[in-house]
């Protein structure tokens, strides 16, 4: 049975615990709204490239470029995007092992490429190579997603890996994120480019320089931008993801110390029942 | 008919800018074009430089919109221009107020230094970062 004392300093430090798991909650709660209105911001830019990019592939005669060149798949690679931080319950646990995954079912030449501290170090010792990796940081995202864009699109030209697969979180709500795989490279896996098979209607639009050229523009800032979006719902995801997990934490705080406060409070009593019983007790026996 | 366009600057981060235009002039690659409405369906690719455009705001209260001018540093990006739409993507679009001169200024002045330097080898890099000084500066000269 702990003493008095041990319990009191027990109850102490949960209190401080359960003070810093609740600035957390509200912190993630306060960054969750921002990453969300980063995102519904990022939709436009979503929209308008998807359209240019679907117009363009049905106004090039034939559509062709590296970026879109579909090869015998030697090397794959898989870019993963996690968090740099824990304390946000399974949330990194579950994108390394979706990563891991995939990466056991393409072959042992998988490459990786990772993006957020936490899945860099939870894949260090899985028996694939890394290539490289970022810190996910704190945004803005665009430089970020440039860096990446820039280094996997010159080592997939380049030849070093043949295909790209990115695992990321997708933020479904606030209460539920999943992993989530998209291809990367080769692009033509963008469903804007579904229509390359020249049945579609030819484009009504002018294109300048001509449509090949706007097309080799075109990619590699859909590949950046597809990169940014989800280095921007990643990122949403975590907040939610530590949300819920400080959330509990607090929670579950609050039940020990209710219960260490009851367990206290008897031992307490118990203590100065025992007193008075010896009192009582000392009295009965002079007296007689 | 309307006599005005739609026009939106759209950038990864927010939707710069949206409003009715009356003439969009913009720095396409192969040169400056003008947009106005009603303007065949074209689709190209922008240099880094200076958009500029003639807008109607409606101001609050008044009926009738006020016509004004606005311009953007643009690093470069795409533009569809469609009969009643203009859309401008790129990855940044600056305002006068956004501007930072002296940071402008000295990438200017740091921009031509490596370029003065990098003779007869691939100096895309540095031509670009003096393109995006000058326009960010053609842009500051504009502020009110």
């Amino acid at each position: 049975m702990a003493t008095l004392r041990q319990l009191r300093d027990r109850v102490k430090s949960l209190k401080n615990t359960q003070q810093i798991t609740r600035a957390m909650k509200m912190v993630a709660g306060a960054r969750i709204r921002r990453a969300e209105l980063a995102m519904r911001a990022a939709r436009p830019y979503s929209a308008a490239i998807g359209e240019m990019l679907r117009e363009v592939s049905r106004g090039a005669s034939s559509v062709d470029h590296p970026l879109l060149r579909d090869r015998p798949v030697t090397t794959p690679a898989v870019l993963l995007m996690t968090a740099d931080k824990g304390l946000a319950g399974a949330f990194n646990a579950n994108l390394a092992r979706a990563a891991q995954n995939l990466a056991d079912t393409s072959g042992a030449r998988t490459v990786l490429y990772t993006v957020g501290t936490k899945g860099a170090v939870m894949l260090r010792r899985s028996r694939y190579r890394s290539a490289a990796s970022w810190p996910l940081g704190a945004g803005p995202f665009v430089e970020r997603a440039r860096e990446i864009s820039r280094r996997v699109s010159s080592d997939f030209l380049a030849g070093s890996i043949d295909a790209m697969t990115l695992v990321s979180s997708r933020f479904v709500s606030t209460i539920v994120q999943r992993p989530t795989t998209q291809r990367l490279l080769p692009v033509n896996g963008a469903a804007e480019l579904a229509s390359l098979d020249g049945t579609a209607p030819r484009s009504p639009f002018e294109f300048e320089p001509d449509a090949r050229a706007v097309l080799a523009s075109l990619l590699p800032k859909y590949l950046e931008f597809t990169i940014f979006a989800a280095l921007l719902e990643t990122q949403a995801s975590e907040f939610a993801a530590r949300l819920l997990a400080m959330s509990n934490a607090t929670d579950n705080a609050g039940k020990l110390i209710d219960d260490l406060t009851l367990v206290m409070n008897k031992t307490r009593q118990a203590a100065i029942t025992k007193e008075i019983l010896e009192i009582v007790g000392g009295a009965e026996a002079q007296r007689t | 008919m309307p006599s005005t366009t739609a026009l939106s600057i759209v950038t990864p981060a927010e939707t710069k800018y949206e409003g009715e235009a009356d003439i969009v002039v913009a720095p396409g690659s192969a040169g400056d074009l003008a947009a106005l409405v009603n303007h065949a369906p074209l689709l190209t690719t922008l240099r880094i430089g200076v958009l500029r455009a003639t807008v109607r705001r409606v101001q609050s209260g008044e009926g009738k919109p006020a016509v004004s001018r606005i311009s953007y540093a643009v690093n470069g990006g795409f533009m569809e221009v469609l009969a009643r739409k203009v859309v401008v993507l790129t990855d940044v679009a600056l305002s006068a107020g956004e501007v930072d001169v002296d940071q402008a200024a000295a990438d200017l002045k740091r921009g031509e230094e490596a370029l003065s330097q990098k003779r007869g080898q691939d100096d895309r890099a540095e031509r670009d970062a003096v393109a995006w000084a000058s326009a960010r500066l053609e842009v500051a000269k504009e502020r009110p």
